[in-house]
């Protein structure tokens, strides 16, 4: 007859007991990573697209609905390269080089034009001890294959963003280092300046001056904006408190939007032709708006079907939604910890998906339900024993996937189909 | 009466523990047996661990557990002392030291800890290097660097963010040999580890890779003013690991050029007339990375010996670009072996094959590598026995003695291993 042990009991509840915290242990070790696929540029391309002029800096739709991406190089004197996404293989559509040589960025300005044509910008820096070069607007003519150089906005200014209008007939733009605001006419085909959105700020600021002992600083004038006191703040000439936007967009009714400085958006009135300097500011942390401690900038913005537009700032990663029609701005909260929404792209079912994060830290996908106001992380991607630090840049298909684009000297393409996790141990 | 009796044999018995403790702790007790160096008696056993510390008397006795691990190379100092680089791999009170072995004295001292010297400065609680994997480099006036790693459960860009305080970044450290005093040349990167480093001695630049980012970065030591060159491979998790050609080493040579590999298991040099990488065609044996080198000196001068992450041995001549294929470090099979070391006559290779638990034959061996004859002699295996051998992760070689770090055991300890190729015995283990 068997008796029960109830010693050997005990002892066999303790050993299950400590089973089942080994496997909950074991589990909860196990990282969640976004998983998407991962395609890299250089070995799409035969290494054609060398390492270090990989960072994709542009993504948008073109015309016949595919993905078109733009790269940027590491360093001046390397170029930048075009390339598209078929929806089944990446195809390299060329450097910039040989139709407008010396071309080291692609830098947010890739935008579909009416005539079935693509158009960006490039954005080159200054080689230390140089003038900073000029950047050149472009066209891809999609049928023909071909690469038309459509001449610089002005002499030593890159183009930093740009924008088209929802008929996509006129392209808008921000330059770097000036800030000058301009527009291209398709139909025309030329560059307007506008004008400059940093004029208040310019003339507030005193231009950079040589001290006693030669070196470059900026004086200061005073706490408020207008007259005040003239000291040295010794800084050097870097503390110019002002940052272009990286990022501007049209309204419904045809006005263009952008940061300027102090955090507060530049306007330009389609029907008046006129650049102004609003009063609407983003939400940031009060303290930082004179941008010397931080960028100030917008960093990213998209619009929805409503003409509602969101966007996301630099310096703190707010998310924020803007009604132009009134400038009422409302901070949606910070999607992750970390600085910066990089990139904002809606996606056909209404979501707003975003990536966020800083440049040594790590990007992270986020989505906002505009609906129930859901804002939540969904984490960062991982696929096939690669893991995304960097992103900058992203677009929605029409099928609704995601394509991000990765910013580091080794860098992806990446497809999100559907938000699906994979779970790995700790390497 | 009854509980008064009770508590005198319970302060007995506790009196009686201490005093036993104590006696096992006296300086003057034996607690190991000698070994015997050419004639020389080493008076400890060459433990990094508790019973070491209670030998050498110079160790304070409030650190209270071994010294858990070895992660990157010894260095044979110009003092002709040994640099050992142990460290806790945890998460919490994690810690790194410098231990120094002087084989004129045969005595072992700890001559820096990390944790304890900066941590507590900065009343920093969270995660802090608990590895060092740069190993040990010697540059201009005995001053020697390495670089901190995190390690415990922490291991990915994502843990390291996720903790509440995340992780500062992997400090660069320098030891003056002159005067003992270890100065933190700071963070070079935050959130990050330093996986590899390497010294331009002339120059006085620190190159470092970091990690899990695997990107590049020039630290001039003069100015401290460090430059990140972008990824140069990318360090592999998830499912489909693909570690072989995940760059873990990167050496300067002569020229002043640094080689390390890029993600298609091709060398990528650091061209500094450039000041850029640039991506080479010359590919690695396997497509595999670079994992651990020793520089030729002697007839072997201008050539570097390399064994990738995968075991295989080659030789590489960088400035002609041309890479010699020399096997598998052990006939048995190409197996991951960290560590390598050079003779001062520059014809002999010394290295211990199997690490991490990658084993051949049983076990770990000791392998001793004609450079021109071009033969591989298999030394023996280490004693599973004796030694509780899990990883060795450098080498160096000091009048015709080699000395290996090993750590290994559960809990793990580390320790030096001493081989000497005349008699082709392990003296000291």
């Amino acid at each position: 007859m068997r008796t029960e042990n109830p010693q050997r009991t005990k002892i066999a509840l303790i050993l299950m007991a400590l089973l089942f915290s080994l496997i909950c242990a074991k589990l909860s070790i196990a990282e969640r990573w976004l998983a998407g696929e991962v395609i890299d540029l250089t070995k799409e391309s035969g290494g054609e697209i060398p390492y270090g002029q990989t960072a994709v800096t542009s993504m948008t739709v073109g015309p016949d609905g595919k993905i078109y991406g733009g790269t940027s190089a590491d360093r001046p004197g390397k170029d930048c390269y075009l390339f598209r996404y078929n929806g089944a293989e990446v195809e390299i559509l060329g450097r910039l080089g040989p139709a407008i040589p010396g071309q080291q960025k692609i830098w947010h300005s890739l935008s579909a034009g009416a005539d079935s044509n693509l158009y960006g910008g490039t954005w080159t820096e200054a080689k230390p001890g140089d003038k900073q070069p000029s950047g050149h607007l472009f066209r891809y003519e999609i049928k023909a294959g071909k690469l038309v150089d459509l001449g610089i906005v002005a002499q030593g200014e890159g183009i930093y963003v740009m924008t088209a209008n929802d008929e996509r007939t006129i392209l808008y733009g921000v330059t770097t280092p000036s800030c000058l605001f301009f527009s291209y006419e398709l139909a025309q085909g030329k560059v307007r300046i506008i004008g400059d959105i940093m004029a208040s700020i310019k003339a507030y600021l005193n231009p950079p001056k040589k001290d006693k002992q030669g070196k470059l600083v900026v004086t200061d004038v005073g706490e408020e904006m207008g007259a005040g006191w003239e000291r040295s703040i010794g800084g050097a000439a870097w503390r110019k408190r002002y940052f272009p936007p990286r990022a501007i967009i049209c309204d419904n009714e045809g006005n263009v939007w952008g940061s300027r400085n102090q955090g507060c958006f530049f306007k330009y009135d389609i029907k008046a032709d006129t650049l102004l300097d609003t009063g609407i500011q983003m939400p940031l942390m009060i303290g930082t708006e004179d941008a010397i401690i931080t960028e100030i900038s917008v960093d990213a913005l998209a619009k929805d079907k409503n003409g509602i537009i969101y966007g996301g700032t630099y310096s703190d990663g707010y998310l924020f939604k803007f009604n132009p029609a009134d400038g009422e701005v409302i901070c949606l909260g910070k999607p992750i910890r970390q600085q910066r929404i990089r990139a904002l792209a809606f996606a056909p079912d209404g979501m707003l998906y975003g990536i966020g994060g800083e440049d040594d830290g790590i990007s992270k996908l986020f989505r906002y339900n505009p609906r129930n106001g859901d804002l939540r992380e969904l984490g960062v991607i991982h696929e096939r024993g690669w893991t995304i630090y960097r992103m900058d840049t992203m677009a929605v298909g029409a099928d609704g996937v995601l394509y991000l684009g990765e910013s580091s000297r080794i860098s992806h393409l990446i497809k999100i189909k559907a938000v699906k996790y994979i779970s790995v141990i700790g390497a | 009466m009854r509980s008064i009796s009770s508590q005198v044999k319970f302060s007995f018995l506790l009196w009686s523990i201490l005093l036993v403790l104590t006696a096992r702790m006296s300086p003057g007790q034996e607690l190991v047996e000698s070994f015997d160096v050419r004639g020389h008696e080493i008076p400890v056993r060459l433990w990094l661990d508790d019973s070491h510390y209670k030998m050498t008397k110079a160790l304070p006795l409030s650190i209270k557990r071994p010294l858990h691990s070895f992660w990157g190379n010894i260095l044979l100092a110009s003092d002709s002392c040994i640099y050992l680089p142990p460290a806790t791999h945890s998460d919490l009170g994690a810690s790194t030291w410098l231990v120094r072995y002087n084989p004129g004295t045969y005595m072992m001292d700890m001559v820096f800890e990390a944790r304890k010297k900066f941590g507590r400065q900065i009343g920093f609680d969270g995660l802090w290097d608990s590895k060092i994997h740069t190993g040990l480099l010697e540059g201009e006036g005995g001053k020697i660097y390495w670089a901190g790693m995190i390690g415990g459960s922490y291991a990915t860009m994502y843990t390291h963010l996720i903790h509440p305080s995340g992780y500062m970044g992997g400090h660069v450290y320098q030891y003056d040999i002159k005067s003992g005093g270890t100065i933190s040349l700071g963070i070079p990167y935050h959130y990050v580890s330093i996986i590899a480093a390497d010294l331009d001695v002339e120059r006085n630049i620190l190159y470092l890779l970091d990690w899990p980012r695997s990107e590049f970065l020039v630290f001039p030591i003069d100015t401290r003013i460090v430059r990140n060159l972008g990824t140069v491979s990318h360090h592999p998790i998830g499912p489909n690991r693909e570690r072989l050609n995940w760059g873990r080493d990167l050496f300067v040579y002569r020229d002043h050029s640094v080689w390390t590999n890029n993600n298609f298991g091709c060398f990528v040099k650091y061209d500094p007339e450039l000041d850029d990488l640039v991506d080479t065609k010359i590919a690695l044996p396997k497509n595999e990375a670079l994992r651990v080198h020793a520089t030729g000196c002697g007839p072997t001068e201008g050539k570097v010996y390399c064994i990738t992450n995968g075991g295989w041995m080659f030789e590489f001549d960088p400035m002609k670009g041309e890479i010699i294929e020399l096997g598998p470090v052990i006939e048995a099979g190409a197996v991951y072996s960290p560590n390598i070391a050079i003779t001062p006559d520059g014809r002999t290779l010394y290295y211990i094959a199997g690490s991490h638990g990658f084993e051949v034959k049983g076990g770990m061996h000791i392998m001793r590598y004609d450079i021109l004859e071009r033969k591989r002699i298999d030394c023996g295996r280490i004693g599973r026995e004796t030694i509780p051998a899990f990883y060795c992760y450098g080498a160096a070689v000091h009048k015709g003695l080699v000395y290996f770090n090993i750590h290994g055991g559960n809990p793990s300890n580390s320790y030096l291993l001493i081989y000497d190729p005349q008699d082709n015995k392990i003296l000291a283990e």
